[in-house]
């Protein structure tokens, strides 16, 4: 049997071993690789480093719309018939130009470089806040539970404007669309349970934007409730997936890159302690957690022109499925890829993605990554596992599920 | 704008900022380089975007 069928075993890709064995498997022997699932619609599934940079590079030769994630056939009729299209939602990694960039440009200033830095110290007393309650707990918690899910999960709340009480709804709302095929976080097994959650997400943004058309704030929810694009307000499907899209992508993966990151410090003991002697390696060690965890699985492009890739010959109109945690572990663009090092400069990583669509949050999760640790490391004496760590099942975001541990300030 | 007439210009994908003073030594640009002589196929060091789409960052 062909192993390209794992890439659609959430089983399989939520087990880092099995999902890291899968991706040198295909690099190696299948980078472009023909997948026929009979749940799926086919597609290419490509997991050499220099083949994605490339298609990520070139936007306008490889669209995002047609298709953008890897979803059954069976509940791409269902979002079809409900919203027009097969994707269901309408956020920037479904767009392609000129809409993409327009949309983009909406947020775009809260997300650059000098406006995350601006956030640092509201940033630091979010950190300190959760260190505090893991340093509260009593030497033992679960850290992903208690703690990770949570610290990204309100730093992303607070840009928007969404109020603390709301968060475990904003949590369980995000698992239930992200670890839809993990039996403990998922609604249900029905698609009406997948469209459920949409539709619960659609329903609360509808109401927070009337809010904030009567009661603007400054903040992130008041600027896209009043977005305007060609002089016109934003289409309702632009804006409301706007919102998921910030509301969910902006602490699902900082969450798994801190758990993610936690969890190799600890493996890696000879990292931590050099984290611990060298502050000025938060940073760099921020963005090697956010490569060895890569929390976005795969990302997918439609070709539009005849293409070959690795010797394979691809026509125009195909779909080609980019499997990022693949590429970051590719030996021929990454030296060691395997290899924990947070001294390493990863400039060539393809975690936030690449092109015009790389992603517009990382500026926020490098900070928050650096800013958490930056916190804990120096308080924190010793730690170790408690219990085995446990992994969401997913193909498309994923990340740690539990992750007890014991621990000493 | 700096002193001397140099300008700066923000990558509209990633933010970051190419300063005509500094230049990018690390890429192969001198400190001084001017934007009009930067190669048109040149893309940004971070994300991989054209120099089509940086903008001049006016004070």
């Amino acid at each position: 049997m062909n192993r390209n069928l794992d890439l659609l075993d959430p089983v399989v890709m939520g087990d880092e071993v099995s999902m890291y064995s899968l991706f040198e498997h295909l690099r190696e022997t299948d980078p472009v690789s023909y997948v026929e699932h009979p749940d799926y619609e086919p597609f290419w599934a490509l997991t050499r480093h220099k083949d994605i940079k490339f298609i990520s590079q070139n936007n306008s030769r490889f669209l995002n719309n047609p298709r953008t994630v890897l979803v059954q056939r069976e509940f791409e009729k269902v979002l079809l018939e409900q919203f027009g299209t097969r994707n269901g939602l309408e956020t920037l990694i479904h767009m392609d130009a000129p809409k993409h960039k327009k949309l983009r440009g909406v947020t775009r200033d809260w997300f650059k470089p000098a406006a995350i830095g601006e956030l640092s110290g509201d940033i630091e007393a979010i950190a300190k806040k959760y260190v505090d309650k893991m340093e509260s707990l009593g030497g033992e918690c679960d850290f992903v539970k208690e703690i990770s899910l949570l610290y990204p999960l309100r730093v992303i709340m607070s840009i928007i404007g969404v109020a603390p009480e709301e968060e475990p709804m904003m949590l369980k709302l995000t698992q239930e669309l992200f670890g839809g095929a993990d039996p403990s976080q998922s609604r249900g097994d029905e698609t009406g349970d997948g469209l459920g959650v949409l539709m619960d997400f659609f329903t609360y943004f509808t109401a927070l934007v009337e809010e904030r058309k009567a009661n603007p704030r400054d903040d992130l929810a008041t600027v896209l409730a009043n977005s305007l694009v060609d002089g016109e307000p934003m289409e309702q499907l632009d804006q409301i997936s706007y919102f998921i899209i910030a509301a969910t992508a902006g602490h699902d993966t900082t969450s798994a890159t801190v758990g993610g990151g936690l969890k190799a410090l600890i493996e890696h003991p000879d990292q931590l302690d050099k984290l611990r002697s060298n502050p000025d390696l938060y940073k760099s060690a921020a963005r090697e957690m956010i490569r060895y965890t890569a929390p976005v699985r795969h990302m997918m492009r439609t070709t539009t022109q005849d293409e070959t890739f690795q010797g394979q010959s691809i026509k125009a109109g195909e779909s080609l499925c980019l499997w990022y945690p693949a590429a970051n572990r590719d030996s021929t663009a990454i030296e060691n890829p395997d290899v924990f090092d947070i001294e390493r400069d990863n400039r060539n990583q393809l975690a936030f993605g690449y092109g015009g669509h790389m992603c517009l949050g990382q500026h926020l999760a490098i900070l928050e990554t650096e800013m958490f640790f930056r916190e804990l490391i120096p308080r924190l004496k010793s730690i170790e596992f408690a219990e085995d760590p446990d992994w969401v099942q997913a193909i498309f975001v994923g990340g740690l599920k539990s992750m007890p541990v014991r621990y000493q300030f | 704008m700096s002193e001397d007439n140099l300008e700066q210009y923000e990558c509209m994908t990633c933010g970051i900022i190419y300063s005509e003073a500094a230049g990018l030594p690390d890429e192969g640009i001198p400190p001084g380089t001017k934007w009009a002589d930067i190669p048109d196929d040149w893309t940004c060091p971070e994300c991989g975007t054209g120099k089509f789409d940086f903008e001049l960052v006016v004070s």
